[in-house]
């Protein structure tokens, strides 16, 4: 018996471990069934390593190194097959119902910023031609602004070219005051004609046919009552010519008011006279006649 | 690899020629003689200590009446013989368990056997562990007991051990060699052998 090659091989552990091969083991096992000292090994080696295995597993449990892992909280709710499968099929469901819906939310934000993308180009060209046209305008408006204010300071400027100012005239700027004395100024002052036939006693009024102005003085014949007074020029068909307010009395109890000759042509004229009172109420206080003829 | 026995093939032969001849005592050597190791081929094999010595006797039945009958060819290579019938009644009687326990699956079974280990099994076994503890307990180097572990446990390579525990395979053999020595000590002083 060859001991040394058995314990080279390290045949007794490898057959009690079960790594031989079966030629190995045969031919192993026809020996030491009739070897006491392999027996003896044997039997001492598998004691051993029984003994070693029940250590191990006795340890390893007291570490809890062998205990079980913790059930995970969804295994404890444990669905039979067919409610596992429906449920799944909900689950895909949903999941399916969901990217679709998803999907033509996709769709239709896609078109609508389409849309607006469209839309906001058009509004941008309109803005961009309207921003033209009205600088086109503008340009047009300044041009023609330019061009009125070239003629009409063209046109001031022949204006006053021509303009040769006459006796008596008050100049532009002058506030309606004359800067200058005027020499020769008619007064004519004119006597009520009421009551009676205005063409029999009608004052006589001769006026240069160059336009010239005149002061007309009425005589109010103890009229003392009003404050104020209003004149209306009327010709001899009844038509008002003028008519103004704010009149007052003078010194010697008459109006008087300044007027130009170009107002009248040949004929019949009145002034009447009203005295204004308190609020609106007025009255005729007097009708002065007058008959205006003109020097050839 | 080719092991040597050292038992004479001409004794062999003159014990089954005992035995033919009728020699009881020829039947009582060869059973004492081969009983320990056929037990541990069958074991390997059934690993159940209890069927373990049923299929053991089977066995030997079968060995004592071929051999009366004179139905070895080689007498000279008993031993071959006697391993031979060993793992055929071994494996016969793990085929016969195999076909009960399908049997007991369609109901058709009369009775159950316990799976549980015996008794004397569950003893034993606890006997071992003691002695296993004592031992490692006496071993002063944690890698003496690493390595026990991690060859008979893990049941890692011999030369990866060494590798990575830096021992020579002398000095591997030498702490196996001390270990089942010492561990054979104290385990058959506890069983009373």
């Amino acid at each position: 018996m060859d001991h040394k090659q058995i314990e080279q091989s390290d045949l007794i552990d490898r057959y009690v471990m079960g790594q031989l091969s079966v030629d190995e083991q045969e031919q192993f096992e026809e020996h030491f069934v009739d070897c006491a000292v392999c027996v003896d090994r044997l039997t001492t080696t598998k004691d051993l390593i029984q003994g070693l295995r029940h250590v191990a597993s006795h340890q390893a449990a007291e570490r809890g190194a062998y205990l079980p892992a913790p059930i995970p909280w969804y295994s404890r709710y444990r669905l039979a097959p067919k409610w596992l499968a429906l449920a799944s099929g909900f689950l895909v469901l949903i999941a399916l119902s969901a990217a679709v819906i998803m999907f033509d939310r996709v769709r239709i934000s896609s078109t609508e910023a389409d849309q607006a993308r469209s839309e906001s180009a058009e509004w941008q060209r309109r803005y961009q031609e309207e921003r033209e046209s009205a600088e086109l305008a503008g340009k047009k408006h300044q041009e023609t602004e330019d061009e009125l204010g070239g003629r009409l300071a063209k046109l001031q400027k022949e204006l006053d070219n021509n303009r040769k100012p006459t006796p008596g005239e008050l100049p532009p700027g002058s506030g309606g005051r004359a800067i200058s004395p005027q020499a020769n100024v008619p007064i004519i002052v004119l006597n009520s004609t009421r009551g009676i036939d205005p063409r029999s006693v009608a004052n006589a009024v001769r006026l240069p046919r160059s336009p010239t102005s005149f002061v007309i003085s009425l005589a109010l014949e103890g009229e003392t009552k009003h404050r104020d007074y209003r004149l209306i020029l009327l010709d001899d068909r009844g038509e008002v010519i003028w008519q103004g307010g704010g009149f007052r009395r003078n010194a010697s109890n008459s109006l008087t008011v300044g007027l130009n000759s170009s107002l009248f042509r040949p004929g019949y004229y009145s002034l009447r006279v009203e005295g204004v009172g308190a609020g609106t109420a007025r009255s005729i206080i007097g009708e002065y006649y007058f008959h205006v003829t003109k020097d050839l | 690899m080719k092991v040597v026995n050292g038992n004479s093939g001409t004794a062999l032969a003159d014990l089954v020629s005992r035995v033919i001849a009728g020699d009881s005592t020829a039947e009582d050597e060869i059973i004492s003689r081969y009983q320990r190791g056929v037990s541990i081929i069958i074991d390997r094999i059934v690993r159940s200590q209890t069927d373990s010595e049923d299929v053991s006797q089977q066995a030997f039945k079968i060995i004592i009446e071929k051999l009366r009958h004179g139905d070895i060819r080689d007498p000279e290579r008993l031993s071959g013989f006697v391993c031979s019938v060993a793992r055929n009644a071994a494996i016969d009687f793990v085929r016969r368990e195999r076909n009960s326990r399908s049997l007991e699956e369609v109901g058709e079974a009369e009775h159950i056997p316990d799976p549980a280990p015996s008794q004397l099994d569950l003893l034993l076994s606890e006997e071992k562990a003691s002695a296993v503890r004592r031992v490692i307990g006496e071993l002063k180097m944690a890698r003496d007991r690493e390595l026990l572990f991690r060859y008979f446990i893990a049941e890692q390579d011999k030369e990866r051990i060494c590798a990575e525990l830096k021992l020579t395979s002398a000095q591997f053999n030498n702490v196996i060699f001390r270990a089942i020595a010492r561990f054979k000590e104290l385990y058959f002083r506890r069983i009373g052998q």
